[in-house]
């Protein structure tokens, strides 16, 4: 092998390594947040609506004496929606490192996952509807791991989104 | 007609045959591979369909009308191999394998030597006595781009392959020492690393899990061969059944054993015989910076494979490997099959034991000590976790069965005899450890399947924690190799971050190709 002259195999001082635990995490955009109180709204307002078109229409006498309860229901989920909303966006966050990209997830599950920017294939800008809205941009990276993105990082605003591409990019081509 | 082979000995640049003339046919011989291929394509895909006709064979006997069939189909089969044969035709230009094939539909395949990641001789039983061989190609972009040369004189097909590796290790860049390269394929000088008798291949016949996937082969057959069971109410049967019936209830279920044991020890005797077919005189040899196989009793192959694209060493006991000490190596590779889905490309060493699998490991992984290894294992709470989750079923069944039925219920418990020892058996197989930087991972239950593999061929790694790994300090860490994860739950937070760390460090360190 050609790299056995610059090979070097020195024993490390584990806690001289550069450690993924106290890295201080970024926050997505804010409007992450938003993106969910409205998916709260949506669901609320369909969901009422077609109960409420059945409670009017339906005959009586069937099922109807139930369904006032699911107004009950509905507000329930609405409510775990925007909390969900909430501590999602609390819990997601990126640090970009100068050998890695470090992303962190999961309200109960709780994830930090690492792509070392030499290991990348390709990386996508994702831009979805309610995101263009929004001026948002997920970006997607990929590894030779597997099928589906490795790391999908949403709501990042669309300007930063390119920035953080353009230096992965430049990053994972400067192979030595 | 074949000898006349471009003859490049330095294979700095091919002389372009330029005329038509360059295209070279297969041997004549090569239309008895056409139909052994093509019934072997037939049975692999089609077996299912083949089945009922086969048992209509074997209930009514040939008749008259089923002549006609039978023959058309030999018939297209050996038209269908001879126009095979005329329509084959190859040639080497630049450094790159031109082949037009096709009958109905025709197709030109370019394949560059540089694109080819596996180059395979094999050599039937019928082209052994003529001296001929296959050569088969496999590109590392789909199996459309698959392609065999089938009936080519042996020394031509060793004189590709030297070629073909020669012009690779110049592509990759490599140092002036290249200029003599030993193309030596075949090899009584190197030294050998691994040599199966046939005692260790029967060992391996019987423990590996293809004995499941002949039941399963069996079974539709069986069916079909078999529609009318009128014959287990026959008299005979039925007075031997009745005989063990007096004989109580022991002895019913003694024989039902026994009935079952015939019929695993049959489907092991076919396995066993089956890897013998396919790994008699298994050698294993390393030089030129790959590992190559010989082996085979029918066919025999020759394969080799770059060390450079091994991700990870893949190290398999199964449950009967377990009782006759006999592991399964296989050196994965990234690659992807034709539906997409990531699936390494496979290189089975058979039948080692555990000083055996030791040994190549770190022949191969040479900073890798087994000596240094620390094993270390996961908290017992991963025991805990499978028992309270079994649990939620177990004490409903419970519950319910008591109410209705009474104190009976509390049978129900007795599945805690199964579930607690098969939770610590799983806990206490899982194992990491890290060596010379090398990974070690081993999870299992009663078999074992262990992965090692150089931290720098890492993709990425994550580390989970649940609410309860949160209260306890504990983690999951994940690693992705190209095309598999392997994970390790319920290890100290600590261990899993280090890990994390570590890898990192490896990975970004590192400039050597990793594909």
């Amino acid at each position: 092998m050609t790299d056995a002259a610059t090979f070097t195999n020195d024993a490390i001082d584990p806690h001289a390594l550069p450690s993924v635990a106290d890295r201080d995490f970024e926050a997505v955009s804010p409007s992450y947040k938003t993106i969910g109180y409205l998916f709260s709204a949506v669901f609320t307002a369909v969901t009422s609506t077609v109960l409420t078109i059945l409670i009017v229409f339906v005959e009586e006498g069937t099922i109807v004496p139930f369904f006032p309860y699911f107004y009950g229901v509905i507000a329930v989920l609405a409510a775990i929606f925007v909390i969900h909303a909430q501590a999602d966006y609390r819990h997601k966050g990126y640090a970009i490192r100068d050998k890695d990209i470090l992303f962190r997830s999961g309200i109960i599950w709780r994830t930090v996952i690492a792509v070392p920017f030499n290991r990348l294939q390709h990386a996508e800008l994702h831009r979805g509807p309610v995101e263009r809205y929004f001026k948002l941009s997920s970006l997607r990276l990929f590894t030779a791991g597997g099928m589906r993105a490795d790391m999908t990082i949403p709501a990042l605003p669309d300007d930063k989104a390119v920035e953080i591409r353009e230096f992965i990019l430049e990053r994972a081509g400067a192979k030595s | 007609m074949t000898d006349t082979v471009i003859d490049d000995k330095p294979p700095a640049s091919d002389p372009a045959p330029n005329t038509e003339d360059g295209w070279q046919r297969l041997s004549p011989v090569a239309i008895l591979f056409f139909v052994f291929k093509f019934l072997k394509d037939t049975l692999q895909h089609g077996w299912q369909g083949l089945a009922p006709i086969f048992a209509i064979f074997v209930a009514k006997g040939l008749s008259g009308w089923m002549l006609f069939p039978v023959a058309g189909g030999v018939l297209i089969l050996i038209v269908g191999s001879i126009l095979s044969y005329f329509y084959f035709r190859f040639t080497m230009l630049d450094g790159a394998f031109l082949i037009r094939q096709g009958v109905i539909k025709k197709k030109q395949l370019n394949l560059a030597f540089e694109r080819i990641q596996n180059i395979e001789i094999k050599q039937p039983v019928y082209f052994r006595p003529l001296g001929l061989a296959v050569l088969a190609l496999e590109s590392a972009g789909s199996a459309a781009e698959e392609v065999s040369l089938a009936g080519i004189p042996l020394t031509l097909a060793r004189e590709i392959r030297g070629d073909v590796t020669a012009r690779k290790k110049r592509a990759a860049g490599e140092t002036s020492q290249t200029e003599e390269v030993p193309i030596t394929p075949v090899t009584d000088d190197q030294p050998v690393l691994v040599k199966q008798d046939i005692k260790s291949l029967i060992k391996y016949g019987v423990s590996n899990n293809n004995i499941w996937i002949f039941a399963g082969l069996a079974a539709p057959v069986i069916n079909q061969v078999d529609e009318d069971w009128s014959w287990v109410s026959s008299p005979y049967i039925q007075t031997i059944a009745d005989q063990v019936k007096a004989m109580g209830p022991i002895a019913v279920g003694l024989s039902s054993f026994l009935l079952l044991l015939s019929v695993i020890l049959l489907l092991m005797t076919i396995s066993a015989i089956a890897s013998i077919v396919i790994h008699y005189g298994y050698t294993l040899q390393r030089f030129d910076g790959r590992i190559h196989r010989n082996n085979g009793l029918l066919e025999k192959q020759q394969a080799s494979m770059e060390e450079s694209k091994i991700q990870r060493i893949y190290v398999r006991q199964s449950m009967i490997g377990r009782l006759v000490g006999c592991f399964t190596m296989t050196f994965r590779q990234i690659g992807f099959s034709a539906n997409g889905m990531p699936q390494g490309k496979r290189f089975i060493v058979p039948s080692l034991d555990q000083p055996g699998y030791h040994d190549l490991i770190s022949t191969l992984y040479d900073s890798f000590d087994w000596s240094k290894l620390e094993r270390r294992g996961v908290n017992a709470m991963y025991a805990r976790r499978i028992i309270l989750f079994a649990s939620i079923p177990i004490l409903i069944a419970t519950a319910i069965t008591t109410a209705v039925a009474g104190s009976i219920g509390f049978l129900w418990l007795a599945a805690y005899l199964v579930i607690i020892p098969l939770a610590l058996l799983k806990k206490n197989k899982y194992q990491y450890g890290m060596s010379g930087g090398y990974a070690f991972m081993q999870l299992g239950l009663i078999g074992r399947s262990i992965s090692v593999f150089p931290l720098y061929k890492v993709q990425t790694v994550s580390v989970r924690q649940t609410p309860g790994q949160r209260r306890k300090n504990l983690a999951t860490f994940r690693v992705n190799i190209a095309g598999k994860t392997l994970s390790m739950p319920y290890v100290p937070l600590e261990d899993a971050q280090h890990w994390q760390d570590i890898i990192l460090y490896e990975v970004e360190r590192s400039n050597r190709p990793w594909m």
